[in-house]
């Protein structure tokens, strides 16, 4: 056969200038003309979005106001809506004398957060295990109480905000246990064990969420013995740890899969037993290799709190929904676009925060390599 | 006992022990659960069976793609709204995976600004709940499209309104089966005349526009079919009623939201697996084929795609899964997919709630292992051989 | 096959004799009245999301119709009216999980159907509101009656008996209709009021509310028909007699205390001071009404003066102070309604 040759281009000059702005911009918005014209029209898009969010979110937005009436302008944004009922979306109906108590579940969650996101200090691994201990079991004293002191309230008074976060805390800090299990049990040299925890996992990959909740909050009392109530809060959040464990057992997989099989051989060389083996040699490595990708599910966990709302519940969005329905405030299709648009803004914040910290982690341990 | 000591330390011992033991944990659990069960249905008087599946439905679906009417039967209503979740799903998955693969081009352009744009558009689109986004959409596409009455009017034959988009419907005459036939036998041709073109290219070398050949047949052999017996297809133009555009089809805001939404959040997704899947593909692969004259076309189709493609299916299987079970949610807009019809009516109607969990449960599960049969297969028959 | 000498088959039959005896041991018949006061808490199930039926305020309360029925019971058996708790769950997963005895009584306004109080776990107790089901349109459509609406798209919610009255009307009839079914009253009213549909469709009373919920609520009107007879009663888990009764009585008790005059104000007054022997039964003055269903003797006395009499919640929530709906068939029989309570007697 012929190769296919073209022929060679001609010798070009050097180029005049190897650095500086206008190299940066031609290299960067210019360089061909097909560029330059994609740049020229994506600047005008970018110009006609901006102008109108400022317009539609700031200058024709309307602050304050006790009902929908306050927001006639429907070429505005109409925060009115959010600041009239912020109470609601950050505490539901957790009742408002003991409203310090989610506070401060509030302020220890940020100082938690603080003590991985930084390091100088007094910051050390200990604290960090201390309070990644600690933290789950002040925020269960302090939002159901029922001892020390504290009065009980139900989980079913959660809402908003709190009860978003509660749910996906709960998914994140339960699965990863049970997703270690799972993943132990599956890649384990026992058949029987290996194919009961690979059928376990694959069910719960392999149907909705929604309908696995609807499933547990609807079913589960006709499966335990008469006169045993489970809160049905407590029933939608054994729903998200039992299908994330699913998704948490995958990603440690995958973080098992990514140790050089020399890891195993030399650890069995040297006589360690299957427990000792996994636990001083495999584990930690292969937890550590799938921390960017157990964040990528934690967030996807964070996103799908919202599907509690299909079956009722008052979550972040939940509430918000139930509010829109309120007659003070149903009105033009503004007010539910600024109400959406305000929900997106806090989801994002949360995500978007999670992602980058992930994004943080991923350029961390890729030094050690 | 020295003996049954010596027997718990041999390993192969031990493992059946462990094995056997969670064998009959779990039967005794499921026994446990299946006991409770059926004492709680007996005490509380609930039904069971599935002899409710042949009563009469009694509620409408607003899309249907084979005749149902509200006389029709559960089973019937459940066909149909199964049909309309594989329906969604597979557009989806098409349209997603299409914007996915544009998103990863634009993030891997010369351009910063489309580049920025692109990682502008993921970081947006996956880190809000795609429910929000779906409310979203759905509303604001309510908000934009005319009022009936108003309708966009596309040459008196299609039109769009908040009804949405309405277009004539092909009305097949008897002999159209043929037509049907043609089609199927062009598209057999097509595959056929590929597979040919692709293992005289590994033996020669020479390249063949299978692509083209194949589209052109699958276009033209039906067409000549068709006239051949003078077109036996008429169009039922739809007709503004009395409330409603009567006769023609009409593509449904709920749908079109659910599309629009779910393509708009998994493309973010696609696109970044996609680009993961390129960017594994070493750079000198693509300046030894510039070298040896390829085109830009060539080194994507021939090159990068094929080797990217062993990264990115495993990803792109779970992101297709990911998407069919997410169109559950279209039970929140109201648009009848499986989940809605089983969740919502025929629960309400009937109490039915075990049964119609496992109908569901089923249900979802098939078509998970459906798509990942197919991804397997696919991924078999793209397999670059081990060296 | 054989593990170590044991047949499987004995293995299993073994054990699961073990477990069967923990499951008989644990499966006692339940007493809902003590478990009730053991737990010091009432469990009602409400659907959030009907403003005047069940509805957080800005503060985030649950306030209602719904919500003062649950608190009259639990003043009536706990003597503490705050002593409820609410589930929140959307109707079609509502239905099956109150169902299942997660709630000692359901307040949700359900329809009283066959359907679903036969075989489906629970009792319907009493009628608490008569309602039916209408249509409202768009004035400019210039439609008069049902009948026209020949051909029109309706927006409903699913779970409730809407659907089936819906195609049952337009089967009489022989007329066509389209319709789009949604999760939530919130969604079906929302896109209704965008355009979607030509016809929402839900209770009347519900209509009503719904009218002063649109953008502009003088563009809509309520047409004449009634397609369907709702009545709407709270339900009690199946299969406990002791427990049904005290709820259709604290429900009586807020009908007798209208007729006779009995409000959340007057009531202390009418305790001590009236002669009337009725009013005397009803309040616990005399007779042993409370002690024969397990309650104290005052337990109506409590639940009127928690949440006042039926007419007093009707005007709270759906009346002057609420929703400004007139009563319509929900007057008292006396006034010509259909609202009547069995004697105290």
């Amino acid at each position: 056969m012929e190769p296919i040759l073209k022929p060679f281009k001609e010798q070009q000059a050097p180029p005049l200038q190897s650095s500086g702005f206008v190299v940066w911009l031609r290299s960067n918005f210019f360089s061909t003309w097909i560029n330059s014209l994609m740049t020229i029209g994506l600047l005008w898009v970018i110009y006609q979005i901006g102008s109108f969010v400022i317009n539609w979110g700031f200058i024709d937005a309307v602050w304050f106001g006790e009902s929908a009436k306050a927001c006639p302008n429907v070429h505005g944004a109409c925060w009115a809506f959010v600041t009239d009922r912020w109470r609601l979306f950050v505490y539901g109906l957790y009742p408002s004398e003991l409203r310090w108590r989610v506070d401060v579940f509030y302020g220890l969650g940020a100082l938690t957060i603080a003590a991985f996101v930084f390091s100088f200090g007094p910051i050390t691994k200990r604290l960090r295990l201390t309070m990644f201990i600690g933290f789950p079991i002040a925020a269960y004293i302090l939002l159901v109480g029922g001892m020390v002191g504290l009065k009980y309230v139900t989980p079913e008074d959660f809402g908003g905000l709190l009860l978003t976060v509660v749910i996906a805390a709960v998914g994140i800090f339960a699965s990863i246990p049970l997703g270690l299990i799972l993943m132990l049990g599956r890649t384990s040299e026992l058949k029987v064990i290996s194919k009961v925890c690979a059928y376990y996992i694959e069910f719960w990959r392999g149907v909705p969420h929604i309908a696995v909740i609807v499933m547990f909050v609807a079913l589960l009392p006709i499966f335990i013995p008469d006169g045993n109530k489970i809160d049905i809060v407590v029933r939608a959040l054994i729903a998200f740890a039992a299908f994330n464990s699913a998704y948490m057992a995958e990603v440690f997989r995958g973080g098992l899969q990514s140790i050089p099989a020399g890891q195993f051989e030399a650890s069995k060389a040297i006589g360690l037993s299957y427990w000792k083996m996994m636990g001083y040699i495999i584990l930690p490595q292969a937890i550590r290799n799938s921390v960017p990708a157990l964040v990528n599910t934690c967030i996807s966990i964070f996103k799908e709190t919202t599907i509690v709302l299909l079956i009722g519940f008052s979550d972040f969005l939940g509430i918000i929904q139930l509010s829109l329905e309120d007659p003070k405030w149903l009105g033009p299709p503004h007010i539910f676009s600024s109400a959406y648009v305000f929900a997106a803004l806090i989801y994002f914040s949360f995500t978007f925060g999670m992602s980058k910290y992930s994004l943080r982690l991923e350029n961390r341990t890729n030094v050690d390599h | 006992m020295e003996n049954l000591l010596s027997l718990w330390r041999k390993g192969s011992v031990r493992s059946l022990i462990y094995q056997w033991g969670l064998v009959v944990a779990i039967l005794l659990a499921l026994f446990w659960v299946f006991d409770t069960a059926s004492t709680n249905l007996d005490r509380l008087g609930i039904n069971t069976g599935f002899g409710f599946l042949d009563d009469e439905a009694g509620f409408q679906i607003s899309q249907t793609l084979f005749p149902y009417s509200a006389q029709s039967t559960y089973i019937d209503a459940i066909l149909v709204t199964f049909t309309n979740t594989i329906v969604l799903s597979v557009i989806a998955i098409f349209l997603a995976t299409f914007l996915g693969f544009f998103i990863a081009i634009s993030r891997l352009s010369d351009n910063l600004l489309l580049r920025k744009i692109g990682s502008f558009y993921v970081e947006m689109f996956r880190n809000i709940p795609l429910l929000l986004q779906l409310f979203f959409w759905y509303f604001a596409a309510l908000k934009l499209l005319p009022a009936k009455r108003e309708s966009i009017n596309l040459f008196d034959v299609a039109f769009l309104n908040i009804e949405g988009f309405v277009v004539p419907a092909p009305v097949f005459e008897d002999d159209a089966n043929s037509i049907l036939w043609a089609v199927v036998i062009s598209l057999a041709l097509a595959v056929g005349i590929w597979r040919w073109a692709k293992n005289r290219q590994i033996r020669t070398g020479e390249p063949f526009p299978s692509f083209f050949v194949g589209l052109g047949l699958v276009v033209l052999i039906p067409l000549i079919v068709a006239w051949l017996q003078d077109f036996p297809i008429s169009w039922e133009i739809p007709k503004f009623g009395r409330f409603n555009f009567e006769g023609g089809i009409a593509l449904q805001p709920e749908f079109t939201a659910m599309l629009f939404g779910l393509t708009l959040y998994n493309a973010a997704f696609i696109g970044e697996i996609i680009r993961a899947g390129i960017l594994s593909v070493h750079k000198g692969q693509r300046e030894a084929a510039n070298s040896i004259g390829f085109t830009q076309m060539q080194i994507y189709s021939q090159i990068v795609v094929p080797q990217a493609m062993r990264l990115i299916i495993p990803p792109l299987t779970n992101q297709y899964l990911n998407l069919t079970k997410s169109t559950a949610l279209a039970a929140a807009l109201g648009y009848p997919d499986f989940f809605w019809a089983l969740s919502g009516a025929i629960s309400s109607q009937t109490g039915q709630v075990l049964e119609l969990q496992a109908i569901t449960l089923f249900g979802y599960l098939g078509i998970s292992l459906f798509i990942a049969a197919i991804m397997a297969i696919y991924s078999r028959a793209t397999r670059i051989p081990e060296k | 096959m054989n593990i170590f000498g044991f047949k499987i088959k004995h293995v299993l039959t073994a054990s699961l004799a073990v477990l069967s005896f923990g499951i008989v041991t644990s499966n006692a018949q339940a007493d809902r009245l003590a478990d009730v006061k053991k737990a010091g808490i009432l469990h009602c199930g409400v659907v959030p999301g009907v403003p005047g039926y069940a509805f957080p305020n800005k503060e985030g309360k649950m306030v209602g119709f719904d919500v003062d029925l649950c608190r009259a019971i639990a003043a009536a058996v706990l003597g503490d009216a705050n002593k409820i708790r609410t589930t929140k769950m959307k109707l079609p997963v509502a239905f099956n999980a109150m169902k299942a005895g997660t709630v000692d009584v359901v307040t949700h306004r359900f329809t009283w159907t066959f359907g679903r109080d036969v075989g489906q776990g629970l009792d319907f107790t009493r009628v608490m509101v008569f309602d039916g089901q209408g249509f409202m349109v768009r004035k400019k459509l210039g439609v008069k009656s049902g009948k026209e609406l020949n051909g029109a798209t309706f927006c409903l919610t699913t779970g409730a008996t809407t659907e089936s009255n819906v195609s049952d009307f337009f089967r009489t009839h022989g007329m066509k209709f389209k319709q789009v079914t949604f999760g939530s009253m919130g969604e079906a009213q929302k896109a209704y009021d965008q355009g979607r549909c030509d016809v929402f469709v839900t209770d009347k009373f519900g209509l009503g509310a719904r009218r002063l919920a649109m953008t502009n609520p003088g563009d809509h009107i309520i047409l004449p028909e009634t397609i369907s007879n709702e009545p709407i009663s709270p339900m009690v888990p199946h299969g406990d007699q002791v427990w049904r009764d005290i709820v259709v009585w604290t429900l009586n008790s807020l009908i007798t205390a209208e007729e006779y005059g009995i409000t959340s104000k007057n009531i202390d007054k009418m305790r001590s001071s009236s002669t009337n022997p009725f009013i005397q039964r009803v309040l616990g003055k005399t007779g042993k009404f409370g002690g024969k269903i397990g309650l104290g003797k005052d337990w109506a006395y409590r639940a009127i003066k928690a949440v006042g009499n039926y007419g007093e919640i009707w005007e709270n929530h759906l009346g002057k102070h609420g929703l400004g709906m007139p009563r319509g068939k929900n007057e008292l029989y006396t006034n010509g309604g259909l609202l009547i309570s069995p004697p105290f007697r």
